[in-house]
């Protein structure tokens, strides 16, 4: 239990680590989930067949960012996952790139990276890339997602 | 001021040109929906079988976890946010335009919390053809029912 408390804090976060793979299958059925998750009615979704395209916004879904892993890999437990006084890295932005459509059928094999960290007015930011290829190791998508690991002392947005 | 409509070709499309509006509210429940259906459910960090449902703190869906960071309450997840704005772009422009060189940056700005009603306004600020590819730029802001600005975003699209 000792090695999960090594807690992955903005200090120890190296650049350039990456995460463990995964591979999913794209189906009507995570497709439709997706959707119906946030709440998109356009009936393309619903009911897919072979080789539709799913929402683009999906790839949050079908290539999760996964920073535990990434913290895992590095020999750290990441912050949300420890167990004593877990603290969440919130959401400060994103950038997705598109490359390739992304159909029902395909497999999409995706892994996260540290592409930096920053500290920003007191505030500590670490952004990871997502990179994701489908069945042919076409590149079909990636995104950039930054959080904040730390914030300025007394900061409240409300 | 030009309102774009529903498949709008490139060559009708001018800069200042507006999308139509878009509104969307959060509930606990619709914050919940996600994690319902499985998706955030790897990415928070916490696995189904070490946090069995119900116990799995995030700022999304667990009231008082959220409350000691740092919004103080339950907020909704910044690419559930990108869901919308993608949804909002397909009033306009089919999915298609994302792929083969689209791209979408969103910023949060202030949380997006339960009962948050967020209406987003965008318009066109550049078009080009780069590569054979005609490029349509789309600069987005969020407000919540107070003016309130809750993000901003960027898009880019593919447009035929």
């Amino acid at each position: 239990m000792t090695n999960e408390e090594k807690r992955w804090e903005w200090e120890v976060v190296e650049e350039g680590v990456s995460g463990g793979q995964i591979t999913v299958e794209i189906t009507p059925e995570s497709v439709e989930s997706y959707a119906d998750a946030v709440r998109n009615t356009n009936s393309r979704y619903y009911g897919a067949n072979n080789g539709d395209i799913a929402m683009p916004t999906n790839i949050f879904s079908d290539a999760k960012l996964r920073r535990h892993s990434v913290a895992e890999a590095a020999g750290f437990t990441a912050l949300e996952k420890c167990i004593n006084n877990p603290r969440q890295t919130p959401f400060a932005k994103c950038t997705a790139r598109w490359f390739e459509a992304i159909k029902v059928g395909d497999k999409i094999t995706s892994f996260a990276s540290v592409l930096e960290k920053y500290d920003k007015r007191g505030n500590q930011f670490v952004t990871f890339r997502v990179h994701i290829t489908n069945q042919n190791d076409t590149k079909v998508a990636e995104f950039d997602y930054t959080c904040i690991f730390k914030y300025a002392a007394g900061q409240k947005l409300s | 001021m030009t309102i774009l409509t529903k498949n709008t070709k490139f060559d009708d499309i001018n800069i200042g040109d507006e999308i139509p509006s878009f509104e969307i509210e959060e509930t606990q429940e619709t914050m919940d929906k996600p994690q319902k259906n499985q998706w955030n459910l790897i990415d928070i960090g916490q696995r189904e079988e070490e946090f069995p449902r119900g116990e799995q703190k995030n700022i999304h869906n667990d009231e008082e976890f959220a409350k000691a960071g740092l919004f103080g309450a339950t907020v909704n997840a910044g690419v559930t946010t990108m869901g919308y704005i993608n949804q909002m772009i397909e009033l306009i422009f089919p999915s298609e335009c994302f792929y083969n060189g689209g791209s979408m940056t969103y910023k949060g700005i202030g949380p997006f919390r339960v009962n948050d009603l967020v209406k987003f306004t965008g318009s066109v600020v550049e078009k080009r053809n780069e590569d054979g590819k005609n490029f349509v730029d789309i600069k987005i802001k969020g407000l919540d029912q107070t003016s309130r600005l809750v993000g901003v975003a960027e898009v880019t699209l593919v447009v035929k």
